[in-house]
């Protein structure tokens, strides 16, 4: 196993300039972590330097984050990294994390068929709020916390150690609590509307293949 | 059983209490202001179909009692 993990940070739309900027925080305070990242941003979020890094590397993990559709998730400016019938089989051995709308719909069952170990992602749109005023400082936005840092989680859990299932599991409950939160009397009522999207993002949260894959070797 | 109209009033009545100072990010479809989500559900467009489809998936989690289940998991996950 080689404890690494290759992670895609695109930016070309406020969406893509959140998630990434979300992931890059998140595998920041892994660093004291067994598993090693490797951050594809911006640019370097493309087909080809992807399919380089997983033929040098042989990550343990890949962690895409981008646009998507149920047949594959993107990268810089939208270009297709992964598709179902395409180069899903360049996942062979792979444990991958998609935080990409659908794509779990048929890339992730596509790619367990060609040999990737698990395929955690969603089933349908990934939703989530923005603070305008923090377009520019997205790991600001308390907002968007409340629903990038439970779908972060599926890759701290990993890099703990924990088994793809256990990762999915703990990310979900990450959402539930957000959710038991807002239920409470200390959210405002229209923070309260959040739910419905917590939970849309909490249901939608999949694991494929093997649930009891670890991305760490102790 | 609800009409179509009737359901589409019910996810702008929804909509309306949403946050005026947020935008909400749809996936590839794109980000939008709460005025905007509106008139796409409105218009019953694949945007506004999508918010529909939200809204009808919570009630049916409301009804199945999903806010208090527990996912299984080992400690410190």
């Amino acid at each position: 196993m080689s404890n690494i993990a290759l992670v895609t940070t695109p930016s070309s739309d406020s969406t893509t300039r959140y998630i990434s900027t979300w992931a890059e925080e998140t595998t920041k305070k892994l660093e004291s972590k067994q598993l090693k990242f490797i951050l594809l941003k911006k640019d370097r979020a493309t087909a080809s330097i992807v399919e380089s890094m997983l033929k040098k590397h042989s990550p343990s993990l890949l962690f895409l984050n981008g646009h998507g559709g149920p047949d594959s998730v993107c990268g810089h400016n939208d270009e297709i990294l992964v598709q179902a019938g395409k180069n899903g089989i360049a996942l062979k051995g792979v444990v991958a994390y998609a935080l990409s709308c659908s794509s779990a719909k048929t890339l992730g069952p596509a790619t367990v068929q060609a040999g990737a170990i698990a395929y955690i992602g969603y089933t349908e749109d990934f939703i989530f709020f923005i603070s305008p005023e923090k377009m520019k400082r997205p790991q600001e936005d308390k907002t968007a916390e409340m629903f990038l840092a439970p779908a972060n989680h599926v890759v701290v859990s990993l890099a703990k150690g924990h088994t793809t299932g256990e990762a999915t599991n703990a990310a979900k409950n990450y959402f539930l609590k957000s959710i038991q939160k807002l239920i409470s009397s200390e959210s405002s009522v229209d923070e309260r509307e959040y739910i419905r999207y917590l939970m849309w993002d909490m249901r939608s949260l999949v694991c494929q293949g093997d649930r009891d894959a670890v991305v760490v070797s102790k | 059983m609800e009409t179509e109209q009737e359901i589409i009033d019910l996810v702008v009545a929804r909509l309306q209490n949403l946050p005026s100072n947020k935008d909400i990010s749809v996936g590839s479809s794109g980000e939008f202001t709460k005025s905007e989500l509106i008139e796409h559900v409105k218009k019953a467009d694949d945007v506004g179909k999508k918010m529909i489809a939200i809204e009808m998936d919570f009630l049916r989690s409301m009804k199945d009692g999903i806010f208090y289940e527990q996912h299984s998991i080992s400690n410190n996950a």
